[in-house]
């Protein structure tokens, strides 16, 4: 990132180029489909405003995983705004998930033996988009559009959410693991 | 005790010491009697602790659970410790260096910005066509329109990947080493004890 400079020389710089500039000046467009305002239409039948029932597809989860952390914050950044302004899902419809990263150490045996002649560390990031409420069709807009834009090293993955998954988020509750076990005992039969 | 009033009887008795002798059987205590347990009296018991036991679950679920932490937000500790001597001093920029960097970077803006646009009125084309089609297949086939309308199970557990940098290589090119991988993701385990009265103990 760019250093700013001090307000006064940017000001000023940026204003000359404004004035002065050739481009030409286009109105912001809407991004969105809206149709044009009507007027109240009391004398009109209550059917023509109908619309279909398009039904929400289940809560399902967009999982982006990536060796590089960087380039993994960037395009989530980039898909969660996607899902807020293209494709209008409130805060509460489209919440980002952080999880702990995998660490994995990859040794590299010699040719033709298992001794060891190089070893690393792999990391792997995980963010995850948890999506409610989308229109079943337009689901396959939202997958075809990620699918175009993924960059190297990002992997995405659309699941169902399970409290399995969700578990290892958490620090294990130790304590009460072995209570509910004694409850169990209890329960079987001493 | 025992043993010397036996020794008593041994010294002072009438019969012959030939006919009365020691042996380990002789000093050991009688069987103890075997308490008769009630079942329900035990039932209640057993019913009563893991009642306890569920109250202690419900008091220790109600603080909360804490989430792992994150390195990549939080920041590993070897390199915020390190940071005073990886940083560097550099020279302000001079105001020629300055002003070309904010035209860069309004340059870079409106690339980006049409780079967006151009996507959002793609995006809003593809969904403006789908909806259009959507009417058509309803006012053609209802039946067919619902089945559209509903959600795609085959999208559920895709997996899709980003481009690679390289094309693959051939086999003389890329040499496909043997290895191995070990997980070494940190399982937050601890030590801690829970109440003896909170455990059933074992059979004796």
């Amino acid at each position: 990132k760019y250093p700013m400079p001090s307000l006064s020389r940017l000001s000023t710089t940026l204003l000359n180029y404004c004035r002065f500039s050739r481009l030409p000046w286009q109105p912001t467009r809407l991004l969105c489909d809206q149709p044009a305002p009507r007027l109240p239409r009391v004398y009109e039948p209550e059917y023509l405003d109908y619309k279909p029932d398009y039904p929400a597809a289940n809560q399902f989860n967009l999982s982006f995983t990536c060796h590089e952390y960087p380039v993994l914050e960037r395009f989530v950044k980039y898909a969660h705004s996607l899902l807020r302004n293209q494709f209008k899902l409130g805060p509460d419809n489209c919440r980002q998930v952080p999880y702990p990263q995998r660490k994995t150490i990859v040794d590299l045996y010699q040719p033709e033996s298992t001794k060891v002649r190089d070893t690393f560390q792999l990391i792997t990031y995980r963010r995850v988009l948890i999506v409610d409420n989308l229109p079943a069709v337009e689901m396959s807009l939202l997958i075809n559009l990620l699918a175009h834009n993924l960059p190297e090293g990002v992997n995405l993955k659309i699941e169902q959410p399970s409290e399995e998954d969700d578990e290892f988020r958490f620090v294990p509750d130790l304590e009460v693991q072995e209570l509910k076990k004694q409850v169990e005992l209890g329960r079987s039969g001493k | 005790m025992l043993t010397a009033s036996i020794r008593h009887i041994f010294n002072y008795a009438s019969f012959g010491s030939r006919n009365f002798h020691l042996s380990v059987v002789l000093p050991a205590e009688p069987l103890k009697k075997k308490k008769r347990v009630d079942p329900q009296v035990e039932l209640e018991r057993i019913r009563k602790k893991t009642r306890r036991i569920e109250k202690e679950i419900k008091r220790l679920e109600q603080r909360g659970r804490y989430l792992k932490p994150l390195d990549e937000i939080e920041g590993e500790r070897h390199f915020i410790k390190t940071l005073d001597s990886r940083e560097r001093k550099l020279p302000a920029p001079s105001e020629t260096e300055v002003e070309q960097r904010a035209l860069l970077m309004k340059e870079w803006t409106r690339f980006k910005w049409r780079q967006l646009d151009t996507e959002c009125q793609l995006l809003a084309n593809q969904r403006r066509e789908l909806y259009r089609a959507m009417q058509h297949l309803r006012m053609l086939d209802p039946s067919l329109f619902e089945l559209a309308t509903q959600p795609d199970e085959s999208l559920l557990g895709l997996s899709l990947s980003g481009p690679l940098y390289t094309l693959p290589q051939s086999a003389e090119v890329f040499d496909a080493v043997d290895g191995d991988y070990r997980d070494v993701t940190p399982t937050y385990r601890y030590t801690f004890e829970v109440d003896k009265k909170m455990t059933f103990g074992k059979k004796k």
